[in-house]
């Protein structure tokens, strides 16, 4: 059952950063993924803060750098239809096309994308894991079919985002706005490894809200794509994703980012693979190493090793796909 | 522990012997509706609304253990979003609903949560099987050995029941063994899941006899053609089935896929890329399904000519309430849309058994018709004296009564003094016993195409043809959803859902939701579903020649998917469900052996 608690709709940005600095407060944006957190009780909450009534924060637009601008409550079956982030930003709409279901994509908002809390089950499920405050980890030795094989640390999760691999390929970033004023954080440094932190997903800090995201002006020559393996067909998280956006001169990929998703606690980038690509001409040979290096570092768990061929198999379709 | 023949001999007579083992995860039903009741006192008198399969089980339930009279609890169950076998009995929550409401003087409600529903209310077990089965040349089976350790949880709940039934009964062999042992664990209770035991024996004989087939190759289809038995031959005595369309399901559905053309489309493209094709059956039969006494219905004819039809027996979902009015319609010659059903309410209506077994039409309908023909006979011997004439020269003819004789002796219904006089004519039926030394079982064979990932691991189902011997199609609507249906949940076992236990901390179960607890979705079942029926005539089993149809159509499903991924890939899983985690680490294993 959902613990009662008092529920606030801001009138403004301003009083919705005043009362999300009270004690146990949460912003509340589309409420897809706090409404399952507060029933399975994973967090505890006072005061739930709507900001769902906040028109600044809606809406897709053109920044004055000809990049493109998306407020945070913007939601995610908005971003997948729109025609700008269709041809320019392909990796996002595809992404945001492979989220959920399409109730949850029509509810759902970009940054509550961002900001969603993982799917451990054990962090899900009735289990004081060490995520939640206890006093160990459940999967390192438990069921972790779908855990990372990357950069676990104590914490074996994968971030469930789909949007935000494609957005760091995009190189895109958040703004942030809190009782503080103002900042801008790369999406690339938004989530946070268990390694530094193990009971926060991101940089948020206490009252702090997500504004809009920023994407930068598309480089000549940009090519992007985001494809995701799942369990099912729909209504599921990656088991393995990889963003890719390549920018191409001639038939030379001059510059590129591989982000996967599926794979580690937070949007993984593979410098490997990308040293393998960037400079290169991508041919089927070229496609295979960049694949083979992306997987080289994994350390999967005892369940979990299909992921090594599962995102060499993907990596390298994907990539013969883009060149 | 079963045995027919001589097992070690049949082995000597054959030319191929092959041994692997199966297993199956366990499902969880996971109706729509979750389990749960009202339940509410009038003075001594307990009346309960339940999410039930059968209003008279429950009644008998909770009478007994609350220590009352059957007719001072009345148990309504009008309509119900689901239940697989898992709403055949009351819940502990019934009861505790029944003491909470008689405590506090008001009516109770009790709605079991969705993780509630996953751990107390059943499961389809787990199956660890093994097999060996050996073949001649020829395709002649000689022998099958079989063995299956699963478990009912914690409790004594038929975990491996009727696992080994399609081993035993299904092809025509001489020598089998079945052996099946329980196994206690620290886990929720197994219920009976839609055709209990048969998908997981089917999961394990349908992908033995297709790699029989691969060994001796001959065509998957024409094996088990080679091996149809028109005698139930695991039963005392042989007896046969008074009908069986099994020939008819394997040969007409083959050719209506396109089964041979498809092969060789298939052999002909090559095994080259990424994407490859496959193509694959499975044929099945099931226990039940013939029907069986108790029934008692009642019919009434108002004074206007609208009928009702009263039974205790529930809709589950599946269209029972059409397919009695149909026979009703048909037998008595009035509109479907004039008959107004009551059922499902022990305190006004009458006994029936739980729908459970695909065993309601074949049990009800006849006891309809009975009940029909029992009104039309009153009404003849009123139409007798009302017309003077003897009343086995009249005939019923759309909603009148005409003297065969006379023609211009006629009645309408509603013109019949008695009818006038009385405002009801009232039309008993009894379901009568079952034919002496017959079996009346449903078959069928189903064929699918799939198209698989052999990089990722992905498999999509394309299509699929189910061809099935239910006896006669009574209502061609609810006959082909129950077919997709049944065909949905198969790829359900096949390809997404299974319980995961906590094994190595807690033994609770960690996917205890919608989205962890993967049911297929709309994108994981084809478009493309076709349903043949084959209707063999069946003058035997029952007055209305209909078999059960709502479980045998789930049994072959995943065994066909298992056979269309192995044809296209070469890897044989054994184990369920084929998704990514497990194909696509078996196929880098494959590509590793070169
Ligand atoms: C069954 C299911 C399946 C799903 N499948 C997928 C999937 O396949 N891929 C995928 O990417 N996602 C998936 N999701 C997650 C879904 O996309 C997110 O729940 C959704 O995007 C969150 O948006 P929301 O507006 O509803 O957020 P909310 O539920 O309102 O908020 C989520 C969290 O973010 C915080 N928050 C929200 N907005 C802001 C903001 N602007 N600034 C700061 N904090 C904020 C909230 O406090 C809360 O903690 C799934 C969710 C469910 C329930
Ligand atoms: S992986 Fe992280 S969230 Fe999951 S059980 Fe371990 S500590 Fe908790």
């Amino acid at each position: 059952m959902v613990p009662s608690f008092s529920y606030i709709q801001a009138r403004s940005l301003d009083e919705a950063i005043r009362y999300l600095a009270l004690d146990g407060a949460r912003a509340h944006a589309g409420g897809t993924d706090l409404l399952g957190c507060l029933r399975d009780r994973v967090f505890d909450v006072a005061t739930v803060v709507s900001i769902a009534g906040l028109k600044e924060l809606r809406g897709i637009g053109a920044t004055p750098a000809g990049g493109l601008r998306i407020g945070s409550l913007t939601t995610i079956a908005e971003v997948a239809r729109n025609p700008v982030i269709r041809s320019k930003y392909g990796a996002l709409s595809m992404a945001a096309s492979e989220v959920a279901s399409p109730q949850l994509r029509h509810q759902g908002t970009i940054g509550g994308n961002l900001c969603q809390k993982p799917r451990c089950w054990y962090y899900r499920g009735e289990f004081h894991c060490l995520r939640k405050g206890g006093d160990q980890c459940y999967a390192v030795d438990g069921e972790n079919p779908y855990h990372c094989i990357f950069g676990g640390d104590n914490c074996f999760i994968v971030h469930p985002s789909d949007t935000a691999p494609a957005l760091v390929a995009l190189q895109a970033s958040v703004t942030i706005a809190g009782p503080n004023g103002r900042r801008t954080v790369a999406v690339e440094n938004f989530h946070i490894p268990p390694s530094e932190d193990y009971t926060s997903e991101t940089v948020l800090e206490p009252a702090e809200i997500v504004t809009e995201i920023v994407l930068p002006p598309p480089a000549e020559g940009l090519r992007s794509s985001y494809r995701k393996v799942r369990a099912r067909r729909a209504w599921d998280f990656a088991l393995a994703g990889v963003a890719l956006a390549i920018v191409f001169t001639g038939d030379q990929a001059t510059d590129c980012r591989v982000v996967l998703s599926g794979a580690a606690p937070v949007p993984w980038r593979s410098a490997e693979a990308e040293k393998v690509i960037k400079g290169s001409r991508l041919d089927r040979d070229r496609a295979a190493k960049a694949a083979e290096a992306a997987v080289k570092n994994a350390e999967p768990m005892e369940q979990n090793e299909y992921k090594i061929p599962l995102f060499r198999g993907l990596i390298e379709q994907q990539l013969m796909a883009i060149a | 522990m079963y045995e027919r023949g001589d097992v070690a001999r049949g082995f000597t007579e054959a030319y191929v012997v092959l041994e692997e083992n199966y297993r199956t995860e366990c499902e969880i039903h996971t109706p729509m509706e979750p389990h749960g009741c009202v339940a509410k006192w009038d003075g001594d008198r307990l009346t309960i609304w339940e999410s039930t399969q059968g209003v008279y089980r429950i009644q008998q339930n909770v009478a007994n253990v609350l220590n009352l009279p059957l007719s001072k609890v009345r148990v309504i169950g009008h309509y119900m979003g689901g239940g697989f076998g898992s709403k055949l009995q009351a819940g502990k929550y019934t009861i505790i609903a029944a003491l909470l409401a008689k405590i506090t003087g008001r009516p109770v409600k009790m709605i079991l949560s969705r993780e509630e529903t996953y751990l107390t209310v059943g499961n389809r077990p787990p199956s660890n099987m093994t097999l060996k089965a050996g073949v001649k040349k020829d395709g002649t089976l000689t022998a099958l050995d079989f063995t299956c350790t699963g478990t009912g949880g914690a409790y004594p709940a038929g975990g491996t029941s009727l696992v080994d039934w399609e081993v035993r009964d299904l092809y025509k062999c001489p020598n089998v063994r079945t052996a099946c042992a329980d196994v206690y664990i620290n886990a929720g209770p197994a219920r009976p899941f839609r055709a209990p035991g048969h998908p997981e024996g089917s999961w394990a004989l349908e992908q033995m006899l297709d790699a029989l087939a691969e060994a001796i190759d001959m065509d998957p289809v024409d094996l088990r053609l080679k091996n149809i038995s028109l005698v139930s031959q695991a039963r005392d005595g042989q007896p046969p089935y008074t009908s069986s369309g099994f020939k008819d399901c394997l040969a007409e559905g083959a050719r209506a896929f396109g089964w041979k053309q498809a092969r060789q489309q298939i052999a002909a493209a090559g095994k080259q890329g990424i994407i490859r094709r496959g193509v694959g059956m499975a044929g099945g039969h099931w226990i039940a399904g013939g029907g069986r006494p108790p029934s008692t219905i009642i019919l009434k004819l108002f004074a206007d000519g609208s009928v009702n039809l009263n039974m205790g027996a529930s809709d589950i979902g599946t269209g029972t309430k059409t397919v009695m009015s149909l026979v009703v319609a048909e037998e008595l010659g009035v509109k479907p849309e004039t008959i107004q059903i009551e059922h499902a309410d022990t305190g006004s209506t009458q006994y029936a058994t739980p729908s459970g077994g695909s065993k309601t039409v074949p049990t009800e309908s006849p006891a309809v018709r009975a009940a029909a023909i029992s009104l039309k006979q009153q009404l003849l011997e009123i139409a007798a004296q009302d017309l003077k004439v003897d009343p086995s020269t009249l005939y019923f003819s759309a909603g009148s009564i005409v003297s065969r004789n006379d023609p211009s002796k006629k009645i309408n219904f509603t013109d019949l003094s008695g009818l006038k006089k009385r405002g009801v004519v009232v039309g008993i039926g009894y379901g009568g016993p079952n034919p002496a030394n017959r079996v009346t079982n449903p078959f069928a064979a189903q064929f699918c195409e799939v198209e698989v990932n052999t990089a990722t691991g992905e498999v999509r189902v394309i299509r699929f043809l189910g061809a099935h011997d239910s006896g006669r199609v009574m209502s061609r609507l609810t006959y082909d959803n129950q077919v997709f249906g049944g065909i949905t949940m198969g790829i359900g076992l096949a390809t997404t859902e299974a319980r995961i236990l906590d094994k190595n901390h807690t033994g609770k179960m960690v996917n205890r939701n919608w989205h962890d607890y993967k049911l297929p979705t709309a994108l994981d079942v084809p478009e493309d579903i076709v349903s043949l029926p084959i209707e063999p005539d069946d003058t035997e089993a029952n007055t209305t020649g209909a078999k059960g149809l709502g479980e045998p159509v789930t049994i072959p499903t995943a065994a066909a998917v298992a056979n269309a991924v192995y044809h296209a890939t070469g890897v044989r899983i054994t184990q369920t469900p084929i998704h990514p985690v497990r194909l696509c680490r078996l196929l880098a294993e494959r590509r590793k052996e070169g």
